[in-house]
């Protein structure tokens, strides 16, 4: 995931961007695991937990999820490729024409450890 | 449909490692590190785990054996794909030894429990408007070919 950001103490942004199949599975159940794949060192081993929603351009501008406003969310988040185009991806790799369709918010409930000898170990 | 990795597919699982995904039968997903990954036939990937690695997964996958896997590191990047299957648990015998040792001496991992996942599902998480796509529904020549008009880096041919 590129385009991915925190936003108040306890949520994960990602782009509604070519989900597809992600975005149909969080509509039939919003429990979602976050990891980190890339880099892993550094202390980065971590996996958050929690519920997630897809806040499309649809959604009433008042919808509130876990205190996360849509407008706050869409006004910031909304045009994702335009405010931090990803101008250091490579070209085999990156999209040639982006498409948003929202954004997803993760509420954050907990995380764990995967750091080898630590996994499992409750971090949040 | 038969399911065949493609040379590609296996270099980067072998190199990376993986993420390995389980939920239980409520949808509750669990995420684990399959460090070390071995291909031990053209549709199954072995994992040794070590014991803390395991006991994230253990308990949803003894009443939902599906596991999802990604590639870890910059191979989630560089090898966008997810892979699905039945994942089978093995603690003993010369199937669990085998690749206990090579884990052993490849990552110094004590290994509590070899996790071989029977690949028959494989789907595309290239950014863009393939993302999603599943590609088990190609024949495998299809899937190579595929690949190969998108990618060429292997990364065993790429480092050593």
């Amino acid at each position: 995931m590129r385009f991915v950001a925190t936003h108040m103490d306890d949520k994960i942004l990602i782009a509604d961007m070519f989900l597809l199949k992600t975005k149909m599975n969080i509509k039939e159940n919003p429990e979602v695991a976050v990891a980190i794949c890339h880099p892993l060192e550094e202390g980065r081993w971590w996996v958050f937990r929690g519920k997630a929603v897809d806040i499309e351009y649809g959604f009433p501008r008042d919808f509130d999820w876990y205190g996360a406003n849509a407008t706050d969310i869409l006004n910031e988040w909304g045009n994702w490729n335009k405010s931090e185009p990803p101008d250091e991806v490579p070209p085999d790799i990156v999209f040639p024409k982006a498409a948003q369709r929202g954004v997803v918010v993760i509420h954050v409930e907990e995380a764990y450890s995967i750091e080898p000898g630590h996994a499992g170990e409750k971090i949040l | 449909m038969t399911v065949k990795l493609t040379e590609r597919m296996q270099a980067w699982i072998e190199t990376m490692g993986c993420h390995l995904c389980v939920a239980t039968p409520q949808g509750v997903p669990y995420v684990t590190l399959g460090r070390f990954a071995s291909v031990t036939a053209d549709d199954e990937v072995a994992f040794a785990l070590a014991q803390d690695e395991y006991g994230i997964i253990s308990t949803a996958l003894k009443t939902n054996p599906w596991v999802a896997l990604g590639v870890s590191k910059q191979g989630g990047i560089r090898a966008s794909f997810q892979f699905k299957g039945i994942g089978r648990v093995v603690t003993q015998g010369p199937l669990f030894t085998g690749i206990a040792a090579e884990a052993k001496e490849a990552q110094g991992i004590d290994t509590y429990a070899v996790i071989y996942v029977k690949v028959s599902e494989i789907y595309c998480t290239k950014p863009g408007a393939e993302a999603g796509q599943r590609l088990d529904m190609m024949t495998p020549d299809e899937v190579c070919e595929w690949e190969k008009k998108r990618w060429q880096d292997i990364p065993r041919k790429n480092t050593k």
